[in-house]
C-alpha cells in the first residue's frame, strides 16, 4: 500500500519535473520581457512595458508580423479548402490512383523541410519563376496540406456510412446530406487541422528561408536576423507575445473542438 | 398503401453474387420478413429496395411503376438500421424532424408530427436529448420514430433489434408489431432470427445464397418445410435413414436403419426404396411409459445426454443404435442419463424432402 503511494508520488514528481522542463524556458522568457534592465538576465531590476512599446514602434518587426499573418492565413485557408476536398474524395469515393494520391498528399509530412525548401526552390528555377509571395504561399500550403488531409480524412472515415444513408432515405440528396450531416460531424477536425496548419505555417523557418522574396521577412526569419546582432529585450517581448498568442489559440481550439464534437463513442453521462 | 415487387433482381459485388434472380411480391399492408443465414443477401435485397444499391439486373416496381432509377431521397421509404444510425450531433427531436425538413411541411406541423411520432413509439419526454444520452432501446425507438414520421410508403428494417439484449428485444418485437398495426403500412423486415420472423410476420421469405428457398406464412414454413434447409432453419431436426417395407396410399411403413419399424402417415414411397426421414426434436416425446394409442409409434430407449435449457430440456435418446434428439418441456418428471424411457412419435411428424 505504502509502496504504491510512494510510486504514485514519484510519478507525480516526475510529471512535474517534465512539465517544468518544458514550460520553464517559456515562462522565463515571458517574465523577462517585463524586466527593466536592457540585458535579459536575472535578477529582475523592475517591471516595465517599455520593450513592448518599442516593439510597437519597430517597422521591421511589424512588417514581419503582418507578412507572417497574411502568409499563414492564406496558406492555412487554401490547404483547409483543398485538403478537405481531397480528404472527402479519398474517404468517400473509390477511384483509380486513390492510393498514390493519398501518398502524395501525406508524404510531405515526412520530408525534411530543408529538402522541401531546396526542392521547391529548384523547381521555381526550372520553370523560370522568380521568388514571390504567391510562391511562398504555395510552398507553405504544400507543407500544411498533409495535416488537413490526414486529420480530416481520419475523421470522415470514422463517420459510419449508414448515418449518411439514413439521411438520404429521409429525403436529403447528396449535397444536403453533406451539409447537414457530414460537414457538421467533420467540422471539429477541419477547424483543428486548419488551426494547426496556421500555426505551423506561422512557425516555419527552414524552408521559408529558401523561398522568401528579397526584402521580405516573416516573424521567425526576422527574429533570426535580430539575433545576429544581439539578444535584445525586444526579442524577449516578441517571444512573450508569440507564446501567449499560441497558448490562447491552442486553448481556443481545444474549447471549440469540445463544444463542436459530439461523439457517440464517448461514454454516456449519468442519466436521470 | 403500397405493395412492392421485385422481378429477376440480381446483384453482384466483385466475384460475390449477393442476390440472384430474386422474384418477390410484397402485398400492400403486409409485414414480410426476409430471413436467412448470414451472407445470404437479405441486407443487399433491402438496400436495393431502399435505393442504396442499384440492381445489376431486374426491376423493382411499385404499383407497376419501375423505380430502379428513382434516387433514394425521392423514394419515401422509411428505413431503420441495425445500429440505429441516429445523427449523433442532433437531439432526438431534430433527428425525427430531419426528414420533414426536406418535405414541404410547415413549422407548426413539424412540431405536431414529431410529437405524435414520439407518442407512437412511447417516448414522449426525450425530445431534447442527444442520442448518446439515450439507452439502446430508446435510441431504437427514436430511429423508428424518425422513419415513420415521414409517413413512408414502405418501412424497411435491417435487423433493428439485434443490438438489443434479449428482454428488450422481446419487448420491442411486440412494440414493432403494435406500431405496424397502428400505421397499417407495408413493411419489409430483415432478420436472421427465426423466432423474430415467425412471431412478427404475415409472411416469411427464407433466403439461401442469394435466392429464395421458400416463402409462406410462418405456420407454413414451420409445418411444411419444402427442403431440409428450411426444416433445419426452424429448430433442431433429427434425420434418420430408413428403408420402405410397405407402401400405401396415405403413408408407408419403414424400417429405420439399425432400428425399429415405424408407420408413417402422409409420405408416399415405393417398397424397397431407401429414404431419408426428418423429425423435429420437439415433435417427439419421451416418458417412462405411454398408453398405447393409434397414430403414435413408441419405442424403448436409453437417455444418453440431457441438457437443461430452462423452459425446455434437450435429451438425446438412443433407440437400438439410432440417436434421437428430443426437446421437451422441463415440467413433470426429471429424467437422467442412463434412464430407460419410451420415445413416442406421432406418425404424421415425419418429413421427407
Ligand atoms: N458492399 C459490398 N461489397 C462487397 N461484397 C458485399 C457488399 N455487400 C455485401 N456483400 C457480399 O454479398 C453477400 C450478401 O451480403 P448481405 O449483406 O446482403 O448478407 P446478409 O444476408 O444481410 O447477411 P447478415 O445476416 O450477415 O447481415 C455477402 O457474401 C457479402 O459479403
Ligand atoms: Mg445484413
Amino acid at each position: 500500500m505504502s509502496a504504491r503511494r510512494a510510486l504514485r508520488s514519484l510519478l507525480g514528481a516526475l510529471t512535474l519535473i517534465t512539465y517544468l522542463f518544458m514550460l520553464a524556458p517559456a515562462l522565463v522568457v515571458v517574465v523577462l520581457a517585463f524586466n527593466t534592465s536592457p540585458s535579459s538576465t536575472f535578477p529582475m531590476t523592475g517591471l516595465t512595458f517599455r520593450w513592448f512599446a518599442e516593439l510597437a514602434q519597430d517597422d521591421a518587426v511589424l512588417g514581419a508580423l503582418w507578412n507572417s499573418l497574411v502568409l499563414a492565413l492564406c496558406a492555412s485557408t487554401l490547404s483547409t479548402v483543398v485538403g478537405t476536398a481531397a480528404a472527402l474524395s479519398l474517404s468517400c469515393f473509390r477511384f483509380a490512383g486513390r492510393g498514390p494520391m493519398q501518398l502524395m498528399l501525406t508524404v510531405p509530412i515526412l520530408v525534411p523541410h530543408i529538402v522541401l525548401g531546396v526542392g521547391l526552390l529548384l523547381a521555381f528555377r526550372v520553370f523560370g519563376l522568380a521568388k514571390s509571395f504567391p510562391l511562398l504561399v504555395i510552398g507553405h500550403m504544400a507543407m500544411t496540406l498533409p495535416y488537413v488531409v490526414l486529420t480530416t480524412s481520419h475523421r470522415l472515415r470514422a463517420i459510419p456510412a449508414n448515418i449518411e444513408e439514413a439521411a438520404r432515405t429521409l429525403g436529403a440528396n447528396r449535397i444536403q446530406t453533406f451539409c447537414a450531416i457530414t460537414l457538421p460531424l467533420a467540422l471539429p477536425a477541419v477547424l483543428a487541422s486548419s488551426l494547426f496548419a496556421f500555426m505551423s505555417s506561422f512557425d516555419e523557418v527552414t524552408a521559408t528561408l529558401f523561398w522568401l522574396p528579397a526584402n521580405m521577412q516573416t516573424v521567425p526569419t526576422q527574429i533570426m536576423a535580430m539575433l545576429q546582432f544581439s539578444v535584445d529585450q525586444k526579442i524577449n517581448a516578441l517571444a512573450a507575445l508569440l507564446i501567449v498568442g499560441s497558448v490562447v489559440l491552442a486553448a481556443a481550439a481545444l474549447a471549440l473542438g469540445r463544444a463542436l464534437s459530439v461523439d457517440e463513442q464517448r461514454p454516456r453521462g449519468k442519466r436521470t | 398503401m403500397t405493395g412492392i415487387e421485385l422481378r429477376h433482381v440480381r446483384k453482384q459485388f466483385g466475384a460475390t453474387v449477393a442476390v440472384e434472380d430474386l422474384n418477390l411480391v410484397v402485398r400492400a399492408g403486409e409485414f414480410l420478413s426476409l430471413l436467412g443465414p448470414s451472407g445470404c443477401g437479405k441486407t443487399t435485397t433491402l438496400r436495393m429496395v431502399a435505393g442504396l444499391e442499384y440492381p445489376d439486373k431486374g426491376d423493382i416496381l411499385i404499383n407497376e411503376q419501375r423505380i430502379n432509377d428513382i434516387p433514394v431521397h425521392r423514394r419515401n421509404f422509411g428505413m431503420v438500421f441495425q445500429d440505429h444510425a441516429l445523427f449523433p450531433h442532433k437531439t432526438a427531436y431534430d433527428n425525427i424532424a430531419f426528414g420533414l425538413k426536406y418535405r414541404q411541411v410547415e413549422r407548426a406541423d413539424i412540431e405536431r408530427r414529431v410529437r405524435r411520432a414520439l407518442d407512437i413509439v412511447r417516448l414522449p419526454n426525450v425530445g431534447d436529448r442527444l442520442p448518446r444520452d439515450l439507452s439502446g432501446g430508446q435510441q431504437q425507438r427514436v430511429a423508428l420514430a424518425r422513419a415513420i414520421v415521414i409517413e413512408p410508403d414502405l418501412l424497411l428494417f435491417d435487423e433493428p433489434l439485434s443490438a438489443l439484449d434479449a428482454n428488450l428485444r422481446e419487448e420491442m418485437r411486440v412494440e414493432l408489431k403494435r406500431i405496424h398495426h397502428t400505421l397499417a403500412i407495408t413493411a419489409i423486415y430483415v432478420t436472421h432470427d427465426q423466432a423474430e420472423a415467425l412471431s412478427m410476420s404475415d409472411r416469411v421469405v427464407l433466403m439461401r445464397d442469394g435466392r429464395i428457398e421458400q416463402q409462406g406464412t410462418p405456420d407454413e414454413l414451420y409445418r411444411k418445410p419444402a427442403s431440409e434447409f428450411s426444416a433445419r432453419f426452424f429448430g433442431q431436426v433429427n434425420d434418420v435413414s430408413a428403408t420402405v417395407i410397405a407402401a400405401a396410399d396415405n403413408g408407408c411403413r419403414v424400417k429405420l436403419d439399425g432400428g425399429p419399424e415405424v408407420d408413417i402417415a402422409g409420405i408416399r414411397a415405393n417398397t424397397g426404396e431407401p429414404i431419408k426421414l426428418f423429425l423435429r426434436a420437439e415433435r417427439a416425446q419421451i416418458g417412462l411409459s405411454f398408453p398405447n394409442e393409434p397414430g403414435f409409434a413408441t419405442f424403448e430407449g436409453t437417455i444418453t445426454t440431457c441438457d437443461y435449457l430452462g423452459v425446455l430440456t434437450r435429451y438425446v435418446v438412443d433407440v437400438a443404435g439410432v440417436s434421437f434428439v428430443v426437446l421437451q418441456s422441463a415440467a413433470g418428471s426429471v429424467l437422467r442419463p442412463r434412464d430407460r424411457v419410451t420415445v413416442r412419435i406421432p406418425s404424421d411428424a415425419w418429413m421427407k424432402f
